[in-house]
């Protein structure tokens, strides 16, 4: 296992030299993408309706393809999913990747073979290179990584057969025997679509498996991690997996959950690596220890385009590629790929931190954020505030909701929904704590608190213990990539959690 | 209220900074305490308690 560990290292690390071609010739690279992908899709229906044959550069293709959603695409989208072909991409397409939902119905998202080998398997390779990179004493290979994964299902449309199901199904799926080595729980497990059950199951099978890494979305990995302690009647992880080096996790923010990760693996040295990976690609890892960035990936077959949210509510927003962002300011991200999504709205927000490379933090999802009261209050608003006010009062969060409630006709606050692991030792300092930090790092939050003219204090609910977990039940969302909406401009979601806590009480 | 974290003489402090403003007059006020430290973090805990109840009389 020693020399296979030194041969895989050695192999990831070789990587790293195209990783470096692309910090130091981002815009070459990009362009080249822009070129490679039109060119590719110019004989499709989408290609052609667009011109893509005669496009030569960025100014062009800006012209000649408007800015998509999902509902432009999703006629196209559909037909694909029915057997029709060379629509919005030359290969063919069979695979589609539901996408979570947490703010809309359900996606579908397109996989080609080229997406999937340029995109996500480049992604999980480079996750573990920088790894390598940045623990030159690597044993990751000596043991399995333990990997969350979805479910998936196949569509029948007459003979023509797709398959649609979590993005991490379709990569488990579909895997290089290499990578399936280095995997765990066993793909029978992992691909099960009963979730109560599959967690039951991976806890089972991977207590006594060597695990040296850990992959998944934060608030499931911790429900599987407190049951595995559960079974084998240990407080230390390290007792059941010596040598875990690291946590790649995405999906939400880590924010909320980095101090109940950090009491879980009790200061054993496991690293955090974030990841921005969703159904729609792979765009970012945590390619340094010392912070928290991530390094936007440009080689994965993606063309970037970003809108300034500012911009987000006009008709034609202003676009710009990658050579025109400039710093600290939020945008909306546009991907062009090579599974036929062109000019998409992924949905969140990101704000460069560097531009040599390109290095941005993720700010927030385009339709998560409350603006009711004219406060824009933002995710990373209020992931920060939770964070000030639980370490203030020695409480650690599950999840949480926030939305819009009217007190009279000019008036109203924020409600809260809050589960916690470990209440605030004193709730009232939280709220002020919570309160006087979302004034402090948002000034339009501020202004509305003013006197309590608009906004008044924010109202708390204290949850009980697997309240979020049995509203996700409850609406068929258990599962590695569904997602608590937290910050809403309605109360539908609020209200419908209160509602399941009334069928649970 | 700003929280936040800084290393002096290879010891880590926390941070709770406060700034009372009214027209255009403003009061700073910073609590600074050894981390890690229960009896500490509680007196400034006590003392920003004591801030947010008499913010005005401030």
């Amino acid at each position: 296992m020693a020399i296979l560990n030194s041969i895989a290292s050695w192999l990831m690390k070789k990587r790293m030299h195209q990783i470096e071609l692309f910090m130091k010739y981002p815009h070459d690279v990009q362009n080249e993408w822009l070129l490679n992908l039109t060119s590719s899709a110019h004989k499709t229906e989408f290609g052609k309706a667009h011109h893509f044959k005669s496009i030569t550069n960025y100014e062009q293709f800006k012209q000649q393809v408007p800015i998509q959603g999902y509902e432009s695409l999703k006629p196209l989208i559909e037909r694909t999913r029915r057997g029709e072909q060379n629509l919005l991409w030359h290969t063919d397409i069979k695979w589609f990747a539901k996408s979570s939902g947490t703010t809309d119905k359900s996606k579908y998202i397109p996989v080609s073979k080229e997406f999937l080998d340029g995109c996500h398997y480049n992604g999980g390779r480079d996750m573990i290179t920088f790894q390598c990179i940045n623990n030159a004493d690597t044993k990751l290979f000596t043991g399995k990584n333990l990997a969350l994964g979805g479910s998936f299902k196949t569509d029948n449309f007459g003979d023509h057969h797709s398959y649609h199901g979590d993005v991490s199904a379709i990569i488990i799926q579909n895997l290089p025997m290499w990578a399936e080595y280095f995997r765990a729980p066993d793909v029978n497990i992992a691909l099960m679509d009963n979730w109560e059950d599959k967690l039951e199951k991976m806890a089972l099978s991977m207590a006594d498996e060597n695990v040296t890494s850990l992959a998944g979305v934060p608030s499931w990995m911790l429900v599987l991690i407190k049951r595995i302690l559960e079974l084998k009647k240990v407080d230390d992880l390290k007792d059941i997996w010596p040598n875990l080096e690291v946590y790649f996790h995405g999906g939400v923010s880590f924010t909320p959950y980095k101090e109940l990760f950090e009491k879980l693996f009790n200061n054993n040295n496991v690293a955090y690596m974030q990841l921005y990976s969703a159904s729609e690609g792979f765009f970012g890892i945590q390619d340094e220890r010392v912070s928290n960035e991530m390094l936007l990936m440009l080689d994965y077959g993606i063309y970037y385009e970003f809108i300034p949210v500012s911009e987000l509510q006009k008709e034609n927003p202003k676009t710009y590629n990658l050579s025109e962002v400039q710093k600290d300011k939020d945008y909306a991200m546009l991907i062009s790929t090579n599974a036929g999504l062109w000019r998409y709205q992924v949905g969140d927000t990101i704000r460069f931190t560097n531009l040599s490379p390109y290095r941005f933090i993720i700010t927030g999802r385009t339709k998560q954020h409350i603006n009711v009261f004219g406060e824009e209050l933002m995710i990373h608003n209020v992931e920060l505030a939770l964070k000030t006010a639980c370490e203030k009062t020695k409480a650690h969060i599950i999840d949480f909701t926030v939305a819009p409630v009217f007190m009279t006709d000019n008036t109203g606050a924020h409600e809260w929904l809050i589960e916690f692991d470990q209440e605030p030792n004193n709730l009232d300092f939280f709220i002020s704590v919570l309160d006087d930090t979302l004034k402090h790092i948002n000034s339009d939050y501020e202004a509305k608190r003013f006197n309590n003219y608009v906004l008044q204090k924010p109202v708390i609910n204290l949850l009980p213990k697997n309240s979020f977990y049995n509203w996700l039940k409850a609406n068929n969302k258990l599962g590695g990539q569904f997602k608590v909406p937290r910050l809403s401009n309605d109360r539908n979601t609020l209200e419908d959690v209160k509602r399941s806590l009334l069928k649970h009480a | 209220m700003k929280h936040g974290s800084y290393i002096t003489n290879g010891k880590n402090y926390s941070y709770d900074n406060y700034t009372l403003t009214k027209g255009d007059k403003a009061v700073k006020i910073i609590v600074s305490y050894l981390q890690d430290d229960e009896l500490l973090s509680n007196y400034a805990n006590i003392v920003s308690q004591s801030i947010f109840k008499n913010k005005q009389q401030i």
